[in-house]
């Protein structure tokens, strides 16, 4: 007669046991995204920020002080842009042959 | 007492502990689900959402994606005074990443409150630099301000935010209700195409100690805003404490008579109306006499000369002329189509209205027809020089990139106050014959008129030059000018225009003391088209080959060989008197 009603109770204490597991396992998963999130959060402050920083970097005056200071280059002339077309093709065998010798 | 009686005793125990310890485990089971369940709720609301602040208003981008504003994690100096131990080195190593005075700095140092702010929304550099001296007593503080990369570059376009972020300026302010709710805006302009119209014409202003001046880049098609600038400028972060007429967008917001730009739009009328050919001959063997004043040339020719040569020369005579032909009516309509009536429909807050002639009949159509009595702004003028070269069409000039449908852009153009626009936007003002004879009458002023620096190699410039005095208390003064230069390229097919105009130039030794749009302005022009067509996409081509020089050739014939055939001036002489 007492294993009749202790049966029921003994079932809900260990189905309660491992719901109350479970619940704590997800309990650290939801703690392990939240800290993603955040992390997350971070990162995506980092990356913007960056960015900005990127921009800042870049910007055309900038460039052009430092293209000035360490660098020979100028901007580019007319001269100095051609089409497939504009190439020099023929006079380049004499070359060649003084490259064999 | 039996054995029995003592087992059933027992028995009756056991069963009562049994029972006890059934409840109290039942107990700890339902509070454990109550925990599980509840809990789950209340971990949920722990996470809470995620970081707010940097991207609480959008940015704004150049048509790249290079960005011009943004929130940012600020981070703000301040000193707590009270642990400076050497407030004289502090301030220098301080003043020296700021670029500040040290004094000054070293005055806050000294400070008797406990918190002082040395410099509020530091760049992520001056962060790094002034954390590296690692002074004590000197910290940080994060805020959530309005940021901009490209500092002074595009500051009138872009416009700046009061210190809740709201925009209370340019595209900040136009565009505020977009950019508060996250939404990003991407502008048509090329902030590389901005830098080199911006040191062009800082080079300009300095070389020839003008004031001020203007710089605009406009596709001549879409209308979009490639660059504009606007000289003095100022830095966003420092909008409070710059000077007004730093602040103050002289490509939208000034007006200015322009001057003899103005020709391209009398000549543009008369050949539209059909009333001249770019052969016809004009009577400029002495100056015109209208309404009491006497309308002559620069370098007096004293001889009859074509429309085309007469435009070469940039002749008042010949321009005059062809105005009294057209008659005011026909000017203001002309004017009218061309936006000239009233403001840009752009999308910034800072616009103008031109001012008109208060009196506007046949005398005073003369001075209009080269760039007097009429005051608009440079805006006006690329925007109108655009609708010459590109076929006849006025675009709606954006500051937005085009790429969203047109319907969009339309919607967040500003309404017109009715009534303004008597004559319409959008629309073709000139026929696509006309357009062409303006574009081989622009490239002759480049290839051998008054805008030969304009020429920038390979790129068939096209242009008009101009010089307008400027009026001070209500006289003109011969020596306070506009110089100005509106080019447009390639001429073969026109892509951009390019306007600058510069205020208050002053002539110089090696340009023989002249300070004109020719030797001011064209110059600044040719630099921008030459640094920037490659960045636009647009290759050289050999100027020389006969598709492109014939295609834009106007003969102009020896003075011997033109007939004099019109005789205009007769009809006007009674005013005289």
């Amino acid at each position: 007669m007492m294993l009749r009603h202790a049966l029921p109770w003994s079932l809900v204490i260990v189905l309660a046991v491992a719901i109350y597991g479970t619940a704590h396992v997800v309990g650290g998963k939801k703690k392990e995204l939240a800290a993603l999130e955040q992390q997350i959060a971070a990162e995506l402050e980092t990356a913007h920020v960056l960015r900005a920083e990127l921009s800042f970097l870049a910007s055309p005056a900038r460039l052009e002080e430092l293209a000035a200071r360490h660098t020979d280059m100028r901007p580019t002339a007319v001269a100095q842009i051609v089409d497939v077309d504009g190439l020099p093709a023929v006079p380049q065998l004499p070359l060649l042959r003084g490259a064999r010798q | 007492m039996t054995a029995p009686s003592s087992v059933k005793m027992g028995r009756a125990r056991l069963l009562a502990a049994g029972f006890v310890f059934l409840c109290a485990f039942a107990v700890i089971a339902g509070r454990l689900l109550d925990l599980s369940m509840a809990g789950a709720d209340r971990t949920a609301t722990s996470l809470g959402s995620p970081v707010v602040g940097i991207s609480a208003r959008g940015a704004i981008t150049d048509r790249n994606g290079v960005l011009l504003a943004t929130n940012m994690p600020v981070k703000s100096a301040f000193v707590r005074p009270s642990l400076i131990r050497d407030p004289a080195g502090a301030a220098r190593k301080i003043a020296g990443v700021l670029g500040s005075d040290a004094g000054e700095v070293e005055q806050r140092l000294r400070s008797d409150s406990e918190f002082v702010y040395i410099r509020r929304l530091l760049t992520p550099n001056q962060y790094a630099e002034l954390s590296d001296l690692e002074i004590p007593g000197l910290d940080f503080e994060d805020e959530a301000g309005r940021f901009y990369p490209q500092g002074a570059l595009a500051s009138h376009l872009v416009g700046f935010t009061n210190i809740d972020t709201t925009g209370i300026a340019g595209v900040e302010k136009q565009f505020d209700d977009e950019l508060s709710t996250g939404t990003g805006i991407a502008l048509a302009l090329d902030v590389r195409v901005q830098h080199v119209v911006r040191s062009a014409l800082a080079r300009a202003i300095e070389r020839f100690s003008a004031v001020g001046g203007t710089g605009v880049v406009l596709d001549v098609d879409s209308g979009e805003v490639l660059a504009m600038v606007s000289l003095p400028d100022f830095h966003p972060l420092d909008a409070g404490t710059a000077p007004a007429d730093h602040k103050k967008n002289n490509v939208a917001q000034s007006i200015y008579e322009l001057g003899s730009t103005f020709k391209i739009f009398t000549a543009a009328a008369t050949l539209e109306s059909g009333r001249a050919t770019l052969q016809t001959p004009y009577d400029a063997r002495q100056p015109l006499r209208v309404g009491g004043h006497r309308v002559s040339d620069f370098r007096p020719q004293e001889r009859w000369m074509t429309l085309a040569e007469g435009f070469m020369r940039s002749s008042n005579i010949v321009t005059g002329l062809m105005a009294l032909d057209l008659g005011p009516a026909g000017q203001q309509e002309f004017m009218c189509r061309l936006g000239f009536f009233e403001e840009v429909p752009i999308e910034l807050p800072e616009r103008a209205a031109p001012l008109l002639p208060s009196k506007w009949d046949i005398v005073d159509s003369v001075p209009v027809a080269f760039g007097h009595t009429l005051a608009s702004t440079p805006l006006h003028l690329a925007r109108a020089v655009a609708a010459m070269v590109n076929g006849g069409r006025l675009p709606p000039v954006t500051v937005l990139r085009r790429e969203r449908p047109a319907a969009a852009v339309a919607a967040r153009t500003p309404a017109m106050p009715t009534g303004t626009r008597p004559c319409g936007t959008g629309e073709q003002v000139i026929s696509p014959k006309t357009s062409q004879d303006i574009n081989r009458l622009l490239r002759l002023v480049v290839v051998g008129g008054t805008g030969r620096k304009g020429n920038a190699d390979g790129y068939v410039v096209g242009g008009k030059t101009g010089t307008a005095e400027k009026v001070i208390d209500g006289r003109y003064s011969r020596d306070r000018r506009i110089a100005s230069f509106v080019g447009a390229y390639p001429m073969t097919r026109p892509r951009y225009v390019v306007s600058v105009t510069v205020d208050e130039p002053k002539g110089r030794k090696e340009t023989f003391g002249f300070a004109t749009g020719g030797w001011v302005a064209a110059p600044a022009v040719r630099e921008i088209i030459s640094r920037s067509a490659l960045m636009l996409g647009i290759d050289p081509v050999d100027e020389t080959a006969p598709a492109v020089s014939e295609a834009l050739h106007i003969p102009i014939p020896e003075p011997e060989e033109i007939q004099p055939v019109r005789a205009q001036r007769v009809a006007f002489r009674p005013r005289q008197g």
